[in-house]
């Protein structure tokens, strides 16, 4: 990938990397560290030949192998603690900052399934492929994840 | 706003504040020299396997002889909720063997022997990484000479000469981008052999005129086509090949150029390759499918590929001096 075409890259999916490491870290320190290795991995892959979407794609791919690998290696620097999520006050709004701890406060599988599938957009055999599970897999913790939340935010149907 | 739309609304709130600075990821830190140039066997070109050299009219006779294995690891519902607990988990990997091939002459050919000989070096040289590490990030002195290699210690360079030696083929000892269609004729030495429905994404051209393309082609029935055209001169080792999956899985046809070049094709469910031998060089075209579109809209029709290789003036490549 030459350089103006990896700038370019990185810039616009920066923000994708972070929010799929946050997703699994709940932390921004290790999601801004998946965005450097993420990027790096990116520079020097050598892998130029793809469209925009193909690198999407790849990145959230190699994103979530390495926030795999991360939260297997009992060094890593930390994870976001139950207290942190609950005192998230990254927005302006009161109802953001809730629906972010709501949205945390679920188990892992499901932050980034529900993250992949509402955000990202990617269809259910997509996630598959991307989480190295099986389709059904993705459904139930879609459903799972859609159940837990509309009792943690004891609102109408949410994300129907 | 429905809570689909407050949960995007939110999360596009949520952003990174690293600054890009290309100069930081210049400088290329060895563990990912490592994992990047294994990917030579494996990532770029997918991953490792049997190496084959594209032989003309038989892809079987252009994998490389070694066989090569990437490990994937296997995850579940159950290792998955040992991670979430914290605990330590040793993550399984099932092997997979994918079949490569260089980018080089045919099987027979000192390119092709060498390329293999190097690869298979590199699959069995620091395959813990301790090396690597030890290097860290400081500068090998090797740079300069062996820039265009997966070189990170002077045995890995004594083997890569000692390869080339043997071969009597020489190494690649510089690569420039060439951002635009005339900067890659210029620097590759060639004339003007891209038609007019293709749209040059940009490449890069090594010392000895061997260069990559990558482009994409607007075909006459309106689908936009991505490919890579790879160049890659006779007498030069080049550690550069491509990951095919499985040689068994593709069909392999003969089409005569319009300009009286026979090209091979090989096509296998989600790949199509192309094979243009010439006089001094060999002509690999890696044609891309769009997967961001559905199946039926990148399944390119027998015509579609035949357009891109008649789009490629192969005589001015085959003119090269």
């Amino acid at each position: 990938m030459n350089e103006e075409k990896f700038i370019s890259a990185a810039n616009q999916y920066k923000d994708t990397i972070y929010r799929v490491a946050f997703n699994y870290f709940r932390n921004s320190f290790d999601a801004e560290d998946a965005v450097q290795e993420v990027l790096m991995k990116l520079y020097t892959s050598k892998k130029e030949f793809e469209t925009n979407e193909y690198i999407r794609y790849w990145i959230i791919r190699v994103t979530i192998n390495h926030c795999k690998n991360v939260l297997r290696t009992p060094w890593r620097r930390k994870r976001g603690s139950l207290e942190e999520v609950m005192s998230y006050n990254m927005f302006d709004s009161h109802r953001e900052n809730e629906l972010l701890a709501d949205v945390m406060l679920l188990a892992q599988k499901y932050r980034v399934t529900l993250y992949l599938f509402y955000y990202e957009e990617y269809s259910v055999k997509e996630i598959a492929e991307l989480m190295n599970v099986k389709e059904s897999v993705v459904t139930t913790r879609l459903s799972r994840a859609r159940e837990q939340l509309r009792v943690k935010l004891k609102e109408e149907q949410i994300y129907e | 706003m429905n809570n689909e739309k407050q949960y995007k609304a939110m999360f596009s709130k949520i952003q990174s504040n690293t600054e890009i600075d290309i100069e930081n990821y210049k400088k290329k830190p060895k563990h990912y020299l490592k994992a990047g140039a294994v990917a030579l066997i494996c990532l770029v070109l997918g991953s490792a396997g049997v190496v084959y050299a594209f032989d003309l009219f038989e892809l079987q006779g252009r994998v490389m002889d070694k066989q090569g294995k990437i490990g994937n690891p296997i995850m579940n519902e159950e290792i998955e909720a040992q991670l979430i607990e914290g605990e330590t988990v040793e993550i399984p990997e099932e092997t997979e063997y994918v079949d490569i091939i260089t980018m080089q002459q045919a099987k027979d050919s000192d390119e092709h022997k060498a390329t293999s000989e190097w690869l298979e070096f590199l699959d069995h040289y620091d395959q813990d990484g301790a090396l690597l590490s030890e290097v860290g990030n400081a500068p090998t002195g090797l740079e300069e000479q062996y820039g265009c290699y997966m070189v990170y210690t002077q045995e890995m360079a004594d083997k890569l000469e000692e390869i080339a030696a043997k071969y009597g083929l020489n190494l690649h000892t510089s690569l420039e981008l060439a951002e635009s269609q005339e900067r890659l004729y210029e620097l590759a030495g060639v004339e003007p052999f891209i038609g007019e429905r293709n749209i040059c994404r940009g490449g890069y051209v090594y010392e000895d005129g061997s260069f990559q393309y990558d482009g994409e082609m607007i075909t006459t029935d309106q689908k936009t086509i991505m490919f890579q055209l790879r160049s890659s001169r006779a007498g030069t080792l080049d550690e550069v090949a491509l990951n095919i999956g499985s040689a068994e899985d593709y069909e392999e046809r003969v089409y005569q150029t319009q300009s009286g070049f026979a090209a091979s094709v090989a096509t296998s469910q989600d790949k199509v390759i192309i094979a243009v031998p010439l006089e001094q060089t060999t002509v690999t075209i890696n044609v891309l499918l769009d997967l961001s579109k559905e199946q039926e809209d990148y399944e390119y029709t027998e015509e579609n590929i035949n357009e891109i290789i008649d789009s490629i003036d192969f005589e001015k490549l085959n003119m090269v001096s």
